[in-house]
This record gives C-alpha cells, structure tokens and sequence, in this order.
C-alpha cells in the first residue's frame, strides 16, 4: 500500500522536476560551521551497504550535496533537500568500507545566498551489517488505547516499509511482540490480545497458533527470547497496569501488579516452571544466555498499594537453565544489585557473541519509555565491568534494544526528537567497550517523515531475511480462535 | 417549475429540516470523526487503497457538517443528487425522454433506503458517495455510442473498482442491462453479460487482494474499505440499498406515466418516509447522547440543562455533560439533585475503551484544568476510533494541551496537521504564533485560564481521591471555582460528608464564623442538615444559613421515610432522596 502512495506520490513531483533545473550556486559564502542538517549525520558510524543518509538543510530552500569517499568515489545530489541515488550511495560505501565518507553541502537560503559548509564526515565501518532490515511496531504514543497499530520491516538498504501484520488485517486490541530467533526470519513469534487472540510461531514455514495461559499462570506469555536452539521460548507473564501523572514533563507510569518468568518448550507446547521465577517478588523480561545455559531476568518486590511508584526498582539476576533436560536452575543470582544503587534494570539483551550485555537503566519502574533519565548501559561478561552508553545516549529516554547478528550493530529507540515518539537508531559497536554516534533510521525525506510521523516505533530488532507471512491464513487462524492449548512440563 | 420535480424539491426541503434542525448532531458525529486535509499526501494516501476515492469524497463532504446547516444542505443535495441520478439511469436504460412525477418519486427510494440507513451512525458517507459514483460512471459510459464500449470495461471496471470499491457492482450490473439492451437483446445474452461483468468485478477484488491489498481481509476488499465504520462489518441495509440503484432504473423503465393520483400519493409516500421511519432508524438512547456531546462541544450549556430536563439518557456520558452544564453556569451546588445522578461517574466518567464515551470527561478536563488528562482522553478517544480516522475536534484539543503544557513539538505537529483543514485552520495558525511563547500562552485571553489552573507539580491522576484532587486544582488556583464545585459535588454523589464538612468553609471565602455564611446552596444545605441531623440523632442546632423551607421538607421526608412511603414529586429533587438510593 504504502508502495503505491510512494508512486503516486512521487509521479506529479518528478515530472515537474524533470521540466526543470535547479538553481545554480553563485555569489557563495563560505562558512566556517557545519551546516545545520537534520538527523543530526556529522561523525556518525554506519555501515557498508545501508540507505543513502538523506538530510536536509534548516532553513535552506536548495540545497547541493557531493559525497567523497576517502577511498575512491564521488556522489552527488541536488534538490530540496539531499537525497543521494540509492544504488549509488550503496555502492560508494561498500568502496570506503573501513574509511570515511564528506559530503560537501551548499545550500541557498530563503533569503537567496548560498553558503558552503564545512564537510560532514561519515564513519563507514568495515564491520558488515548482515541484515535485511529491522522489523518494529508501530503504534502511536498513547495511553491505553490502540487501533492504528501494526508490526511492519523494513528494509535497510533502502527505504522500503513492508507490513507484516497490521490492524487491518485482523480484529484485535494489541499485537506486539514479534520475536525472531537471533534474528532469522524463519523463527519467530507474534502475540496478538483482545477478543480473538493467541501467540503465533512460525518455525520454517510451520505456523502454530498457541494459548499461552494456563490455570497455573497468572496471565499470557507476554516479553519473550527465544532460546539459540530455537526449541524454547523465556517468557515473562505480566499484569500490566497504567497511573497517569498530571504533570508537564511525564505522563504515564507503566508497572506490573503482579509478573512471573517462565519458559515454553514450542516443540511440546508445555511450560517449564520454576519457584524461583514464580515468587511473590515480580520477575520479568528472562532472555537466554548467548550459549542458551542461563537465564537473565529482571526482578522486584512486589507492588503493594499505598506504596510510592518510584520505589519499584528491578535488579539484574539469572538462573541456569539445562536445555537437554529443558529444566531451570536450583538458584538465582543476584547480578547487578541496582536497587541498592537508587536504580531499575530492564530489557537485559546479551550480545550473540556472549561478550556483552546491554541494558536499560532509569530511576524507577519497569517501563523505561516514559523516563527521561531513562539510558542504555552495558556490561562486560566477561569481566563484569558496567558502564552507561553515553557515547549513545541522550537526554531524553532510550529504551528498547537490540543486537545484530555479528554483535557489532545495535539497534534502539530513543524520545530524543521530540520527547514523545520513540524513533530507531543505531550504532556501532567495535567489539571493544565502545560505541560509535547513533544514526537514526534513514528515510528519503527524514524532515518531512519525521515531521509528519504520528507513531512510535517500538521493539525493534534486526531482521536477517524479509519476514514472511501469510496474513490471510494467520487472521482466518486467529478469528476462528484454532489455538493449541499449552500444558506444564511434568 | 416542471411540476414532476416537486417532489424531488419537497424530498431536499424534508431532509434539509431534519438534518439541520432535528438532528444536528448527526452531522456534527460525522464530521469529529474525521479530519479531511487538503494536499497531495492525503490524497495519494487514499488512492493508494482501493475505494479509497469515494472515502476520499465522502470525507471532503462531510468535512462541512462543522457546520451542521451547511452539512444538512450537502447531505439533502446528495440523497436529493441520488434519486435524480437513480431517474437519469432509467431513462438512460429505457431511451424514454417522457418521465412522470410517478418516475422521480420511484428514484428517490433509494435515497430513502439510504436515509434509513445512515440513523446508524456508523455508516459512513463513503457508501452513498460511492452509488453516486457509480450512477455517475453509468451516465458517462452510456455517452459511448459504439458496441465496441464493451471491450472498454476491461480498462473500466478495474479502474472504477479502485476508485469505489463496493460501487463497481452497481455500475457493471447498471452497465451490463443498458448494454443487453443496445446491443444483446434477450434474455440469454443480457444474463451473460451480467455475469461476465460481474465475474470480472470479483477477479478485479480478489486480484487487489492477493496483491496490493494483503492486509485487507476481502470483506473490506468487496464491501468497501470505510464504508461503515465498524471493521468487518456490513449491514443488510448497505446491500439493499445498493440493490434498489440497481432494481430502481430497471424497474422506473418498464413502468408508464401514471395517473395524476398515483403520482401525488407516490411522491408524498416517498417525501414523508424519512421522517416518518427516523424513530426506527434513529436510536432514541444514542442520538440524545450525541445531541448532548454537540451542545457541549458548542459550550451551549443553558440548552445541555433544558435538554436534560426532558430526556436524560442514563449514561454516564449525559450525566457528565449535564453536570458539567450546571458547573460552568455555576449551577451545580443548587441543582445537580433535581436530576437522578448517578455517582461519581456521573460526574467525571471512568475511562471505556471507545471513541465516543468520554470525550463530554475530557472536556470537563479542559475546562477544569487538568491538562494532562485532556490529552490522555482525546488521545484515547481518537486511538478509539474503530476505522482509524484522525479526528480535527480531537486533534485541536490534543494540540491545546502540549500548547498550554509547553511541549511546543508535539504542538507544532498537530498544529501543522490542522493547517491543512478548511475550518480548523484558522485557529491552527492563530495557535502557531503561541510556539514556543510561553509568556504569551500565559497572557492570551483563551489559554490564560487554563495556564494558570493546570497543576504546576507532580500529581498522580486518581478515581479514589478525586474530590482531594479537586480541591488541590482549587487551592492551587482559588478563582478555580470550577474546581471547587466538582470536589464539593464529587464528596456529596459519593456520601462522604465529613469530607464534604471539612471542605465546606471553602464555599464561604473570607467568612470565619458559621453564623457569617450566606447564600448557600440548597444541595449544601441539604448535605450540612443530612450530616448533623444523622450525626447527632435528631437533636441539632441548625446553623441559620439552613433555610426552613429546607428544614421543612427534611421533616416530610424524614416522615414519609419512618412510615416507609415513597417521597413525593417535591422531595425527588432533595440531596437526601440521592443518599438514601445511593445508600
């Protein structure tokens, strides 16, 4: 659909430019400044391959731009704002690969002069990024009630949206959670709630609609990690509940009045439950270890009524997991004590490579996305050491993230814009404890996208293949409520 | 004036006065949920799915119900448009030029089946607009003289289903008779063609919807997207609708002039249908809440009250426009127990996941000054929205609260939307001067106020302690007197009258002793008397503020409930006929 507004949209533009050249610079002002572009691109990491880093120019109302790779190569564009060939572009960064990309702007002002800035330097890392693309819901940033809301990917090489599974198709009241294993395109998994229900895996091509609540469990299976095998999914189980401030800098406040942990054999269709993840403390967001041996998870004390929202504070801890006999651990360890350091741990994502963990970090709470103290952090696995990400993060919050396949790219949403929509950004990570400048996601206009953009995007995650599924037999599926009812291991 | 078009002119004229006098709610529902928007996006982004041309007209109309006179004249012209194009089909079908009164009432059925089916409120205007596309494309087609025109549809009938969607079918069976009868006589060869046009209408659909329509399920694909605004859903009324465009023509051009009798009766039947059906069609219950919402929109709030008086839904949508009436003309302490109430809820409703219910709450919200809410319930209301429509009433409201609450981005995102609305406009422009200015929201004579009663520190919003909050909106600001009815009223529809006597004072400023208390309201009175007589047990000096008229009637009631007999008529409106049901 959105293929074809792009056409549409596109076809009386490019005629009329087509009809007629740009301005030509004259009279030009050198300017000893950067010039001042939205997304902020200068100095910026990216890699080989990826869609053109489109900007445009404050208050500019033409604008040239010429990329020059430090290796070999030259681009240029011209318009009303920069907006590089795609093929070109790609091509340009896969022969400065390892080196660095300026790009020369000039640009004319309403007033008629044209000014040339300093060049902007791309960073272009040689460490590849693998991937199709990121898949994401989109939702607008609301309160308790979603209708435009839907899963879609896109690909990353260009800037091509695709749907996945959207509220057109199916009647329901949320969907979230699309969940690849590792980020294959061939495993993964999809929670849809409301009236008609269930929570999908797609196993190569196999579709299995499941039931996730049992009489032994206080909810559905809610914020899920696939195990490495792809035979088990960690789940935390969440009675999600919602205050709203009256207060100019914050508007809601997300918890949990009750949450468990868990993990789902998909082969066998049972929960595998433990007392230690099923205490009267809340657990959440369990995820596996790289070797798929360990389970980190998030954990409270419970919320008692009366009891001030900021005194919820989750630690980082884990547990062993034994994947052969599908069996969780006899004891927890406490890993990162952040409530006695004033502060919540969520989203705990262990990099494929098992090295790292990154993590977000805020004052309180386990919904990072309304904090603006809210920051991503990353601990060493190896040597324990933690750290906050400034390198990446901002003043506003950055929440939910995730890790590329080579464990080198990082993918995570941030109110940096506006403080209210949750857009995608990535950075490079060299393996080493550090982070490159986050860029946000390419878009061929990134004002007039960004401008007009009513969403946010939420639990982004890499993509290795275009996700596909079939959306009729899915909503068919989901409408006539064909769940398969999942029992507990023995 | 031929006098065959009276009835077409009578059949505007009755519409006309229902729509814009009888039921001007109805087009103001239509038009706030909506917001069409001038520019080349929002049109690529409806003709990017199919029938998305109709919705992409249908909400240009509707567009104009902001004003509900104007928005009756469009909807009168485009059901009166109906009939008249229903009649050109049929002479277009019979090649007769000699029509009769009897012909034009006959064409109007459809514009009645279509004038009872829109009394439900979710049918939306794409439908009808895509029937007059469809006689329209009829027409057109008809121009062409030649039998090849037939080979055309294989261009046409793909096009125009893009364009209408559902109206394709209307148009291939309008096509396939008039071509049956110019160029295949009989019956074999029309049925034929019927079925060859209609084959390639469903082959059309079902190509868009392994296409580029995936994400469609094919019930939106054949009945059309935003034709009604429940997804998944088609009512019987549509199909019979749709149907009569098509029977209507076939059925005009068999028939003869008519006597002069038949064609009176014919034209006052059709002329009187709509009025005469709309209690059928018109659910009492829903249209009394829209009308209530209207008035509310407007800030008409002596009308809310006399609306009230005679029919009072028993929802808490009615109760909390009414009381919100009583609060801003200050009526509420004297007067909320002459309506049954019904709680709290009554007076600031619980949040429903639908777009409707709480929008009266939000503005109460507004009014009130808690800002943050505003944006809570209309952005909730708009995500309510079922077709996904962006609402310009709620937008305006939800651009307001970031203005007033210094979140000057997301303002200038809204702001920038309603720019590019035909009635809406003016004020975003006006409201674009207000970005990043906040000295000069805090100086503007429509956002000083609520600049100034908006709660300035931290609060969690709360159903619990809603009376406190209140009073905390008040104290904060003391000319919030808004405030200061509500939490007064929130302690008596809840009975918690110690709270109530421990904020009492509040209503008298500057007045240290009791005996200093004037003008107090009956329902205060009836409460401080409610809560002293049954505190001390019978025995109790009346503080002189508590009027004998007043002291009279408790003792009535006080009788009428030992000997256990209902209160009469004169006691229903006393606060202790509320506590003794509430209780």
């Amino acid at each position: 659909m959105k293929n074809i507004k792009n056409l549409i949209l596109s076809a009386l533009p490019l005629a009329l430019l087509m009809s007629c050249g740009g301005p030509k610079p004259g009279n030009v002002a050198e300017r000893n400044m950067l010039p001042p572009v939205f997304p902020d691109i200068d100095s910026i990491t990216i890699p080989a391959d990826i869609a053109p880093i489109n900007f445009n120019v404050d208050g500019a109302t033409y604008v040239y731009a010429t990329a020059r790779g430090s290796v070999s190569g030259q681009i240029e564009c011209d318009g009303e704002w920069a907006d590089f060939d795609i093929d070109q572009w790609r091509q340009l960064t896969r022969d400065n690969a390892g080196g660095c990309i300026s790009v020369d702007v000039t640009a004319l002002d309403s007033a008629g002069q044209w000014s040339k800035y300093q060049p902007i330097h791309i960073f272009v890392s040689d460490d590849p990024m693998p991937e199709f693309g990121v898949t994401y819901r989109r939702i607008r940033p609301g309160y308790e009630t979603f209708s435009d809301i839907g899963i879609y990917q896109r690909d990353l090489h260009s800037f091509e949206e695709l749907p996945i599974i959207t509220y057109r198709s199916i009647q329901t009241d949320c969907m979230n959670c699309h969940v690849a294993n590792r980020c294959d395109a061939n495993c993964f998994q999809i929670h849809v709630r409301g009236n008609h229900f269930g929570t999908i895996f797609q196993k190569d091509g196999r579709r299995e609609l499941m039931n996730t609540k049992h009489d032994s469990t206080i909810a559905n299976c809610m914020y899920a990690y696939w195990h490495p095998t792809g035979k088990y999914v960690a789940y935390s189980l969440n009675l999600v509940h919602q205050s709203f401030w009256e207060n100019p800098t914050k508007n809601i406040e997300v918890y949990d009045l009750a949450s468990d942990a868990l993990v789902l054999d998909v082969e066998n269709h049972e929960l595998i439950l433990s007392p230690l993840l099923k205490t009267k403390d809340f657990e959440s967001y369990p995820v596996f270890s790289a070797d798929g041996n360990y389970i980190y998870f998030c954990t409270s004390k419970p919320y008692v009524e009366q009891n001030l929202l900021d005194s919820m504070r989750y630690d980082l801890c884990g547990v062993a997991f034994d994947p052969v006999a599908g069996r969780i651990g006899d004891h927890v360890d406490t890993i990162i004590a952040a409530s006695k350091m004033g502060k919540s741990i969520t989203h705990p994502r262990p990099s494929y490579d098992g090295k790292y963990l990154l993590y977000s970090i805020a004052d309180y709470s386990v919904f990072p996305i309304h904090h603006r103290e809210a920051e991503l952090a990353i601990m060493d696995l190896q040597t324990g050491e933690q750290r906050i990400l400034d390198e990446v993060n901002s003043p506003s919050a950055e929440s939910f993230h995730n890790w590329n396949t080579t464990s080198r790219w990082i993918v995570f949403s941030s109110r940096r814009y506006n403080n209210n929509n949750n857009l995608l950004y990535f950075a490079h990570w060299d393996g080493n404890g550090h982070a490159g400048k986050p860029f946000m996601l390419p878009q061929r206009n990134p004002r007039d996208y960004y401008h007009k953009m009513m969403h946010s995007y939420n639990v982004p995650d890499f993509t290795l293949q275009k996700v596909d599924l079939d959306i009729r037999a899915v909503a068919s599926e989901i409408n006539d409520n064909k769940l398969i009812q999942v029992g507990l291991k023995k | 004036m031929d006098m065959k078009y009276i009835t077409p002119a009578a059949f505007f004229a009755v519409v006309y006065w229902i729509y814009a006098f009888v039921r001007p709610e109805w087009c103001n529902f239509h038009e706030q949920y909506q917001m069409f928007l001038f520019g080349w996006d929002y049109l690529a982004g409806h003709l990017s799915i199919a029938s998305g041309m109709a919705d992409y007209l249908a909400e240009f109309v509707v567009q104009f119900f902001f004003f509900p006179a104007l928005g009756a004249a469009l909807w009168a012209a485009m059901l009166t448009g109906l009939g008249l194009l229903v009649w050109r089909a049929s002479l277009a079908l019979s090649g007769n030029v000699d029509s009769s009164g009897l012909h034009l009432a006959l064409a109007l059925v459809p514009s009645v089946l279509v004038g009872f089916y829109c009394g439900d409120y979710n049918m939306m205007l794409a439908f009808p607009m895509c029937l007059v596309m469809a006689l329209l494309m009829f027409l057109l087609y008809q121009r062409l003289a030649s039998r090849r025109r037939v080979y055309f549809q294989i261009f046409l009938i793909p096009l125009f289903y893009w364009l209408s969607g559902y109206g394709v079918f209307v148009y291939a069976a309008l096509c396939a008779m008039a071509d049956a009868r110019r160029f295949w006589r009989g019956w074999l060869p029309g049925l034929a063609l019927l079925s060859a046009y209609a084959a390639f209408s469903v082959l059309c659909v079902v190509m868009a919807g392994y296409t580029v329509m995936r994400q469609y399920p094919f019930i939106d694909l054949f009945c059309g997207v935003n034709f009604y605004r429940d997804r998944m859903v088609v009512p019987f009324m549509q199909h019979l609708s749709a149907f009569s465009v098509v029977l209507m023509p076939a059925l005009i051009a068999l028939l003869g002039r008519g006597g002069k009798a038949v064609q009176v009766v014919c034209g006052a039947l059709v002329v009187s249908a709509i009025p005469v059906l709309m209690p059928f069609s018109h659910d009492k219950f829903s249209y009394s809440l829209m009308k209530i919402d209207y008035l509310v929109r407007n800030q008409r709030w002596k009308d809310v009250i006399s609306f009230c008086q005679v029919y009072l839904p028993d929802d808490s949508m009615a109760y909390n426009g009414l009381n919100l009436a009583l609060a801003k003309t200050g009526q509420l302490p004297d007067r909320m127990f002459e309506f049954p109430q019904m709680g709290q809820e009554g007076l600031v409703g619980d949040f429903q996941r639908n777009a409707v219910s709480c929008v009266i709450t939000g503005e109460a919200f507004y009014h009130l000054g808690l800002i943050n809410q505003v944006l809570r319930v209309f952005f909730d209301s708009q995500a309510s929205i079922v077709n996904c429509n962006r609402s310009a009433r709620f937008t305006h409201r939800i651009a307001e609260s970031y203005l007033v609450t210094g979140r000057y981005d997301m303002a200038a995102k809204h702001i920038r939307m309603l720019e590019k609305t035909l009635f809406y406009s003016a004020w975003a422009r006006e409201a674009a001067g207000y970005l990043y200015h906040p000295d000069k929201v805090a100086s503007s004579s429509r956002w000083s106020q609520i600049a100034r009663h908006r709660v300035q520190d931290n609060m969690l919003y709360t159903v619990t302690d809603m009376s406190d909050m209140f009073l905390r909106l008040h104290h904060q600001s003391p000319d919030n007197q808004l405030a200061l009815q509500y939490a007064m009223a929130c302690d008596l529809l809840n009975g918690n009258l110690p709270h109530f006597m421990r904020a009492f004072p509040l209503t008298q400023p500057g007045k240290n002793q009791v005996s200093q208390y004037s003008n107090v309201p009956k329902s205060y009175q009836e409460a401080v008397m409610y809560a002293m007589v049954t505190q001390s047990g019978g025995n109790v000096d009346l503080p002189p503020f508590v009027s004998q008229e007043v002291r009279n009637s408790f003792r009535d009631f006080d009788n009428m409930m030992t000997m256990r007999q209902q209160p009469d008529k004169r006691l229903f409106s006393t606060y202790w006929r509320y506590i003794v049901s509430y209780r």
